[in-house]
């Protein structure tokens, strides 16, 4: 127990200057200090290797891990703070992307118009993509050499690479489809006749959606919510990019979780942080699940 | 109430092209399922919209090629198929829809009066799921009328209810229209409930009105084709029970029925033209347990039958016979003839399936 504790606090003192995984030390972090040229990206091949060099290590930390439970039990101050900006991340992207989610589900289902398919395209295409892409264009975009990064931001003094507020975007990014498409769903479900029943009752398309749309379609918002809060737990891809791996200012449990998996002592950092993402995802499918079963009950 | 519809739309299997003048307060659409009805109350409350054309209500124009007033605006109140209320709301918010919703100088209707007029006391705070069908359609009646429209337009109001609910519910939509001076229009394939709520009535097939007609003239016309011919629609009253039978007032005559109809003591029954047989002289005998000395008030002919309508003293009826019969009959406008059916012949509107008057 005290060993692996001071094996952590050595690993601990490590981080500020380990920023990425161990020996090729090409992870973004150190470019991080706003200087956001794009063409320093590097791609972390040599992780990969390192990572399946470590296989055994890591199923000997697992036994480790199961056998000393102690351990399990006490995080660091830096493994807080992943979880915390990983849950307040997740939060405001999710609350963040409620209005637009909720108006672009309604445009989809109910309106018709010209280009709907493109702009569902659109509004899907983050889910197909791989999140590594999305975080390189919102990186082009946002950046400083980005037409947003230089034509809006910096005017207003904002600076969003490198920092949570980037790592916000990437999740709410990434997870707006999903959020998008239970809303659609929920909506889909709406009888189309209740609808026209409130306009033939006087209610204007504004009054109908809140009125009638909106309460109806609760369940659809709240799958959506619950699902793009636990696909934002999980962003890596997008938000290593823009947001990098700084530990307490952008490091949420995965990128957490990627450095301890690359560092020989991480094993059990890694699981203690594995087991948390567990908790929450767990945590939060039960409350979707607690909330749809009162809903059902309440129709 | 002046509705004036001259409008054209376009679908993949056919056209509905419609020019109608309503000026009547009650009127009907009587066709066959698929002939554009539904589509036609989409069109005149502004939940689609037509090719071309024109749609004015009391001089307003509702829609032409450049004004199409939105559906919130019209003050058009519709009664779905189903009643559609709102699964989130009580009975007393879903009542309170549309009365919210409408300019305070319009509403002229009370809604304690309504509640009482559709006896919805009981209903207000109950949740919407948890009401029957009969209950569910009352509520949506309360709430289009609540709204205060204009016009009503009632799309099939009964075809989702059981047959025991419909001539209900039928009491219910007539005398909330009378009592607040609801113009409607009343759609709807069934024969009898059009009879029941109006006298007049468009016909509509594969999207054309072909006429505008009585419902008491249509239903004549189809007294041969139908296979439940004409339905006679007798009010009766103050049920007694007697020597097996149930003896019903019928505008101070009485008739006798079957014992299964003592469980209420009024009700509206039918009884089919083809049920009635017509004696010359009086009979001396016979197992029917109606025999009535009527006067033959005229004759008309409806496909190869001939309709004989009969004044018994008490009301109207209606009976078929074929022409030969007639000539043996010598019947004539002015004649006394007999008129006998059995106390079995008679249907409870509100208690049989056997009402329906299907147009095929």
């Amino acid at each position: 127990m005290s060993l692996r504790r001071t094996k952590r606090n050595l690993n601990r003192t490590n981080f500020p200057l380990k920023s990425a995984p161990p020996s090729t030390g090409s992870g973004l972090a150190s470019t991080c200090s706003g200087q956001t040229d794009v063409s320093y990206i590097t791609i972390d091949l040599p992780f990969v290797v390192s990572l399946s060099n470590h296989g055994r290590e890591i199923s000997s930390g697992i036994t480790d891990f199961i056998f000393k439970q102690e351990s399990m039990l006490s995080l660091s101050a830096a493994e807080y703070s992943a979880i915390l900006l990983s849950l307040k991340v997740s939060v405001v992207a999710t609350l963040l992307s409620l209005p637009p989610g909720f108006a672009m589900a309604y445009i989809l289902t109910y309106r018709r118009f010209k280009g709907k398919v493109i702009l569902d395209v659109i509004v899907n295409l983050p889910l197909t993509l791989p999140p590594v892409v999305i975080g390189y264009l919102l990186l082009l975009g946002l950046g400083q050499k980005g037409f947003i990064g230089r034509q809006m931001l910096q005017p207003l003094g904002i600076q969003l690479i490198f920092t949570w507020k980037a790592a916000v975007i990437a999740t709410a990014v990434v997870g707006f489809p999903l959020m998008v498409r239970s809303i659609r769903i929920g909506m889909e479900t709406i009888d189309q006749r209740l609808i026209q029943a409130s306009r033939t009752l006087g209610a204007g398309w504004f009054d109908s959606m809140l009125t009638v749309i909106m309460p109806l379609s609760v369940r659809g918002v709240l799958a959506g919510s619950a699902l793009m809060f636990a696909r934002g737990l999980g962003e890596f891809g997008a938000t290593i990019i823009v947001a990098g791996n700084i530990p307490g200012v952008t490091q949420t449990i995965p990128l957490a979780i990627y450095d301890y998996a690359g560092s020989p002592e991480g094993d059990s950092m890694a699981m203690s942080l594995c087991l948390v993402s567990v908790v929450i995802s767990v945590v939060v499918l039960l409350f979707h699940e607690y909330l749809s079963r009162r809903m059902t009950r309440m129709d | 109430m002046e509705l004036q519809i001259a409008l054209k739309k376009q679908f993949s299997s056919f056209t509905l092209d419609v020019d109608l003048t309503i000026t009547q307060d009650e009127i009907g659409i009587f066709g066959p399922s698929g002939s554009g009805k539904s589509t036609l109350v989409s069109l005149i409350a502004g939940l689609e919209q037509p090719d071309s054309g024109t749609i004015r209500l009391n001089g307003e124009t509702l829609y032409d090629q450049h004004t199409n007033c939105p559906t919130d605006k019209r003050r058009i109140g519709i009664i779905f198929q189903q009643p559609h209320l709102f699964p989130h709301l009580s009975v007393t918010d879903n009542l309170l829809y549309g009365f919210h919703r409408c300019a305070p100088e319009q509403r002229r209707i009370d809604f304690d009066s309504l509640v009482a007029m559709l006896q919805l006391g009981p209903l207000l705070e109950r949740g919407v799921n948890k009401l029957s069908g009969g209950e569910k359609q009352r509520v949506a009646i309360g709430r289009a009328v609540l709204s205060n429209p204009r016009l009503l337009l009632m799309d099939e109001p009964l075809s989702a209810l059981d047959d025991t609910l419909k001539f209900q519910i039928i009491a219910y939509l007539k005398a909330t229209c009378e009592r607040f001076k609801i113009p409607f229009v009343f759609i709807s394939h069934s024969l009898v409930e059009m009879r029941m709520m109006t006298d007049r009535a468009a016909i509509i097939s594969q999207g054309r009105i072909s006429e505008i007609c009585s419902t008491e003239a249509l239903a004549r016309q189809r007294m041969a084709e139908s296979p439940v011919g004409y339905i006679n629609i007798l009010n009766l009253s103050n049920m007694t029970e007697r020597s097996g039978l149930c003896a019903y007032n019928w505008n101070g005559g009485e008739l006798l029925l079957s014992r299964n109809n003592r469980e209420t003591s009024d009700g509206i029954f039918e009884l089919s033209s083809k049920d009635i047989i017509l004696f010359k002289n009086h009979p001396e005998a016979i197992s029917a347990r109606n025999l009535l000395e009527c006067t033959v008030v005229g004759l008309f002919e409806s496909g190869s039958k001939l309709g004989v309508e009969l004044d018994c003293g008490h009301g109207r009826l209606v009976s078929e016979i074929v022409p030969d019969a007639a000539r043996e009959l010598g019947v004539e406008a002015g004649k006394t003839v007999y008129a006998a059916f059995k106390a079995s012949a008679f249907r409870r509107l509100a208690a049989t399936a056997r009402t329906e008057d299907p147009v095929s």
